[in-house]
């Protein structure tokens, strides 16, 4: 595939939440606001690049350096050097934050540890960058990473608005606006998600029929 | 905070239910609660690793990452105790390898004590390690419980209450789940909506009930 | 035997370079991330105390004993802020101090501002991690009306009105957050009554004369 079509296929046709329903819990969660949309978006698509990059640069480098039988047994043991390596953007992007960021550092909670265990890293890393070379994986990290964005500032944009009344911040409806609290609150994050992947689904049908 | 044992239980279970108020554990959740017997097993063994990498992870954090006086750096090596290294930015490197190698030896136990289980959980024995839920009940047991001074056996005892609740609360959602998306199969739903859309849904209506367990004055 | 042997040097390896790497990171970001911490606090103090052009920490020394009770060493803790009208010391404004209250999920930390006669002046929450559009409305600072919660609720009173309408007191509690209102409005009525205590020496202001 073209570096082009790797970063585009990220964002529609194999959009990590909607089509492969990766990364739910933290999109669930932090999409309240769509600040905190782009600021964990931003967090996980820096940690996907760098993973990516790394883990395509290692298997490079090991597969130069070691024999068809050392290449075996590490292979054995890929998932555990790919978790040291996403762990440890991770933690990088955990300090980077609050020394930088801290009011992003604060809503975003535990949510940003969290982001090791976010199925589209270690799942990019495992099925795409360790068996690819590095542009192709950087391209493909990137259109996840932005896809994955893309998907939290959508359902932030519905659960902000009509949650509390405001888009980034700024009141939309006026200050007699009664939110819908629900909106905000968990159900709300279900509720979207569900109505938001029916759409998509109709949107598809309606494609194949045409 | 200090709270109660009983209290913890409810608060775990009920109130702050892993997956439908804190969006922890959702992967399996929405993949698993297809079937009942599935689910059972998976909420087990879901809190089973919970229960025991809370354990490990504490002990590690406790004894060995946070400058404390019971860190081993003060206590065997006998460095003083202004001097004692500030490891918890390892945190997440630690926890994580922790979970994953404990993943791992279960999976091998399984495979030999158990052959059918172990087919039975399939691909979704190893997705365990990746199941937020784990590291963040990890993560949650330090960040309410670790208090330096705070004595030693309480915040164990709390971490392991804790740990336990909330996968028994994860299991109950679980189970809860794959009972209604059984019935859902022959309900008839509309075209877009079915398979993985309604039951979203679902989880929001199951999600406005446990709210109501929001009001509830556990003092 | 000898494979994994040589499958742990490779993923010890890789873990070493990991936190080699880690720790450099950490050394450089942990002066700012302590520096936002301070900030924090100076931008509360700001608020709570407008008229000060000078805030001076008061502290006290605390010992830090092991589990056995054998004291290590001492260390400063700030026990409440004065504020003064003069880079110079002179013209004492009023004081402030930090109150944590058990919320109904966070602990909520505000930071109290007191005048010279013992009432509270205003006050700023400083952290709260309370449901949002319930709880987390105790940060809201509009105008008092009489009618609904504000922390500008709290100016001019003094220790026997710190209680919520629940109670039997004037502070007009958050709709459907009795818990959170509370923890504010108590955790700054016992920090009160323990600042007040500290400063009776020097400044002669008591508990009684702030009611």
């Amino acid at each position: 595939m073209s570096l082009s079509a790797e970063f585009i296929k990220g964002i529609y046709k194999e959009n990590p939440v909607f089509r492969l329903a990766l990364g739910l819990c933290p999109t669930l969660a932090v999409s309240t606001s769509i600040s905190n949309a782009i600021g964990m978006g931003a967090a996980t698509t820096f940690v996907l690049v760098s993973s990516n990059t790394i883990v395509s640069v290692l298997i490079f480098i090991l597969a130069k350096v070691l024999s068809e039988e050392g290449q075996k047994s590490v292979n054995k043991i890929r998932i555990p050097m790919f978790i040291v390596v996403i762990a440890s953007f991770v933690t990088i992007v955990e300090m980077v934050m609050s020394a930088y960021f801290p009011a992003l550092s604060e809503s975003l909670g535990i949510f940003i540890p969290l982001i090791v265990v976010n199925c589209i890293i270690l799942g990019r890393a495992e099925g795409f960058a360790s068996k690819n070379s590095i542009l192709p994986s950087i391209m493909d990290g990137i259109g996840m990473g932005i896809g994955f964005t893309l998907a939290l500032i959508a359902i932030a944009f519905l659960r902000e608005l009509l949650g509390s009344g405001a888009i980034l911040g700024a009141n939309i409806f006026g200050a007699d606006y009664k939110p819908v609290l629900l909106m905000i609150l968990p159900p709300g994050a279900f509720l979207v998600i569900g109505i938001y992947l029916g759409a998509l689904n109709w949107l598809d049908s309606r494609k194949k029929h045409s | 905070m200090e709270y109660g044992i009983f209290q913890l239980i409810i608060l775990s279970i009920f109130i702050n239910n892993f997956v439908l108020s804190r969006f922890l554990g959702l992967c399996p959740y929405m993949g698993v609660s297809k079937q009942l017997d599935s689910a059972i097993g998976m909420g087990m063994a879901v809190t089973f690793v919970m229960t025991i990498a809370s354990m490990v992870t504490w002990l590690l954090y406790n004894f060995f990452l946070a400058p404390t006086f019971q860190s081993v750096f003060y206590l065997v090596f006998n460095v003083p105790v202004q001097n004692i290294p500030d490891l918890t930015f390892l945190r997440t490197i630690v926890f994580i390898l922790v979970i994953a190698s404990l993943v791992q030896f279960i999976e091998m136990y399984i495979q030999k004590a158990s052959p059918t289980l172990y087919k039975a959980l399939g691909i979704y024995l190893p997705l365990i390690t990746t199941n937020c839920a784990i590291l963040g009940v990890a993560v949650l047991n330090i960040d309410m419980f670790f208090k330096a001074g705070l004595p030693l056996h309480n915040s164990f005892i709390n971490t392991l209450v804790q740990a336990f609740a909330s996968g028994i609360g994860f299991t109950l959602v679980l189970v809860l789940m794959a009972g209604i998306r059984e019935k859902l199969e022959l309900a008839n739903v509309p075209k877009p909506f079915r398979g993985l859309p309604i039951a979203f849904i679902v989880a929001g209506l199951m999600s406005i009930a446990f709210l109501g367990f929001a009001g509830m004055n556990v003092e | 035997m000898n494979n994994i042997i040589r499958l742990s040097i490779v993923l010890t390896l890789i873990t070493a370079i990991a936190a080699f790497v880690l720790a450099e990171i950490y050394r450089i970001t942990k002066p700012q991330i302590e520096l936002q911490k301070k900030a924090k606090t100076l931008q509360a103090l700001q608020i709570v105390m407008p008229s000060a052009k000078l805030i001076v920490p008061v502290e006290r020394k605390v010992d830090v004993k092991d589990n056995k009770g054998n004291v290590l060493y001492r260390k400063s803790v700030v026990e409440y802020y004065k504020g003064f009208a003069n880079p110079d010391t002179t013209g004492l404004v009023g004081y402030a101090f930090e109150a944590y209250g058990s919320g109904y999920s966070s602990v909520v930390e505000t930071m109290v501002g007191v005048d010279t006669t013992g009432k509270i002046g205003k006050i700023k929450i400083i952290s709260q991690k309370e449901t949002p559009g319930l709880g987390a409305r105790c940060v809201e600072n509009e105008p008092f009306t009489g009618k609904k919660w504000t922390t500008e609720q709290f100016v001019g009173k003094g220790i026997s009105e710190l209680k919520v309408d629940k109670d039997g007191g004037p502070i007009v509690s958050i709709t459907g957050a009795t818990i959170t209102s509370r923890a504010v409005t108590n955790s700054i009525r016992e920090k009160l009554k323990t600042f007040l205590a500290k400063i009776k020496p020097e400044h002669k202001i008591t508990a009684e004369d702030s009611e």
